[in-house]
């Protein structure tokens, strides 16, 4: 039986609670896990491992994570992410919502964008 | 105490919170293999300083009565940076929640201002539960205050949280 | 004072669970006057045995390639304190492995009584990050284990003896 919105969100909570030390009512749909909740490097491996158990879903390094996108000279111009490389963004996390970082997208913001609403429709997407 | 992790105690609030440091020295023998090619302080050592500023905290807030102070759960640590010879950790515990007789305790160390282990604790004050005649729980407690004023000496205690 | 808080490796099958067992003495430095007149082994080296014992398991799986480090711990439960005279049982499972980490599952056990339970997470520390090249020296991934008696157990899934890993 498919999960719904509200199940998915409540592991989701559930996860990121564990994983970052936060309370349960500071992890709403539009806090960005870095910014909002601290999540550090170490946290994402962390939340990582929590959602695979959750969810019995694998997730794939670069899938939250498009390090190999950000750092490629092709896709990325001073800093800045090229049109190009917007679109293989857009192609590799279709689940997020890349709206406002397409405005002004710096790499150097790009950790901060994924919130915890983005981590819900990602795993709806591999629910499915 | 060979395996003191605590050099100094900066404020104490008894029961409440507790502050201390502890300085990696470069002479310590364990980083010979910890890493033998990157000499840092291993993580565990850093909990127990976490561990050691709580059982303080603990035992001074009811002046020693409890004979021991038992780590019974730890949870959310997490190790953020490595601590070099010559660093010095800053630690901070903080009692937060008592359920009968376990005590939550919220601690922290950091180096100029960066986390490098944070965790919460759980300790229970408990007796050895050795029979009466042994007499385990009276020579522990009378040990346990001797050695707070060995190591500590005479510690200000402050009545504000800062 | 070394830093080995395993004394023997007891059962090692690569990719899957490791066991090990670790005994508390009275002339243990760590044991002296840690908590006068009762004296036990602290705690956190508990975990510190149950991090040696999950780590080599984690390392050999990527052939000593990768530099494993303790990142978290997730959960430590002591159901008694760990006493001098006590012969502390560890067993170690994988639980789950990414790319850049690894988390296991433990308990420590003296007899048919379950002392500690002790879930970890590694990180593989990236070339470049805090330090480079390995955290030990050569030869050191070999002699230590060795002392722990891990190449007189040490399988792999199908029970054979371990392949000759050129980092160790």
């Amino acid at each position: 039986m498919p999960l719904s919105d509200d199940e998915i969100f409540s592991k989701v909570q559930d996860a990121l609670v564990d994983a970052l030390g936060v309370d349960d009512d500071e992890v709403t749909p539009e806090a960005t896990l870095v910014g909002d909740l601290g999540a550090e490097s170490i946290d994402f491996l962390d939340i990582v491992f929590k959602l695979e158990k959750a969810f019995d879903i694998t997730i794939p390094r670069e899938e939250l994570s498009p390090e190999d996108i950000l750092t490629n000279s092709q896709y990325v111009q001073d800093g800045v992410v090229t049109d190009e490389g917007m679109a293989e963004l857009k192609r590799r996390m279709p689940w997020a919502d890349l709206g406002e970082f397409e405005k002004n997208p710096r790499v150097q913001d790009f950790g901060n964008l994924l919130t915890v609403g983005d981590l819900c429709a990602y795993v709806n997407s591999k629910v499915d | 105490m060979k395996y003191r992790q605590l050099d100094r105690i900066t404020s104490l609030f008894p029961g409440k919170k507790l502050t201390a440091e502890r300085t990696l020295r470069a002479d310590e023998e364990h980083l010979l293999d910890h890493f033998p090619n990157f000499p840092v302080m291993p993580g565990v050592m850093m909990l127990e300083a976490l561990h050691q500023a709580a059982i303080w905290l603990i035992k001074t807030g009811d002046d020693f009565q409890s004979p021991l102070v038992l780590l019974r759960e730890v949870r959310g640590v997490k190790f953020g940076d490595f601590l070099s010879p010559g660093e010095t950790l800053t630690i901070t515990a903080e009692a937060i929640k008592q359920e009968g007789s376990r005590i939550t305790v919220k601690a922290t160390a950091t180096k100029q201002g960066r986390k490098t282990v944070t965790a919460r604790l759980i300790l229970e004050k408990t007796s050895s539960g050795d029979p009466q005649h042994v007499g385990t729980d009276d020579d522990v407690r009378r040990r346990g205050i001797k050695q707070f004023h060995e190591l500590f000496g005479d510690v200000a205690t402050t009545e504000e949280t800062a | 004072m070394r830093w080995f808080w395993v004394d023997r490796f007891t059962e090692f099958v690569s990719g899957s669970h490791a066991r090990g067992t670790k005994n508390v003495s009275l002339d243990e430095e760590v044991v002296d006057e840690y908590c006068p007149g009762y004296p036990v082994l602290p705690p956190t080296l508990i975990i510190e045995g149950i991090a040696q014992l999950g780590g080599i398991l984690i390392a050999e799986h990527f052939a000593f390639e990768k530099r494993v480090v303790l990142a978290k711990v997730n959960k430590a439960v002591f159901h008694q304190p760990a006493r001098t005279g006590d012969q502390l049982q560890y067993e170690v499972k994988i639980d789950a492995v990414q790319a850049n980490g690894a988390t296991i599952t433990s308990q420590s056990w003296v007899g048919e009584t379950l002392q500690a339970e002790i879930d970890l997470m590694f990180a593989f520390l990236e070339e470049g990050r805090f330090t480079d090249g390995p955290l030990f020296k050569p030869g050191d991934l070999e002699s230590m284990p060795r002392l722990m008696n891990f190449f007189h157990v040490a399988v792999d899934a199908d029970g054979k003896p371990l392949p000759k890993y050129k980092n160790l």
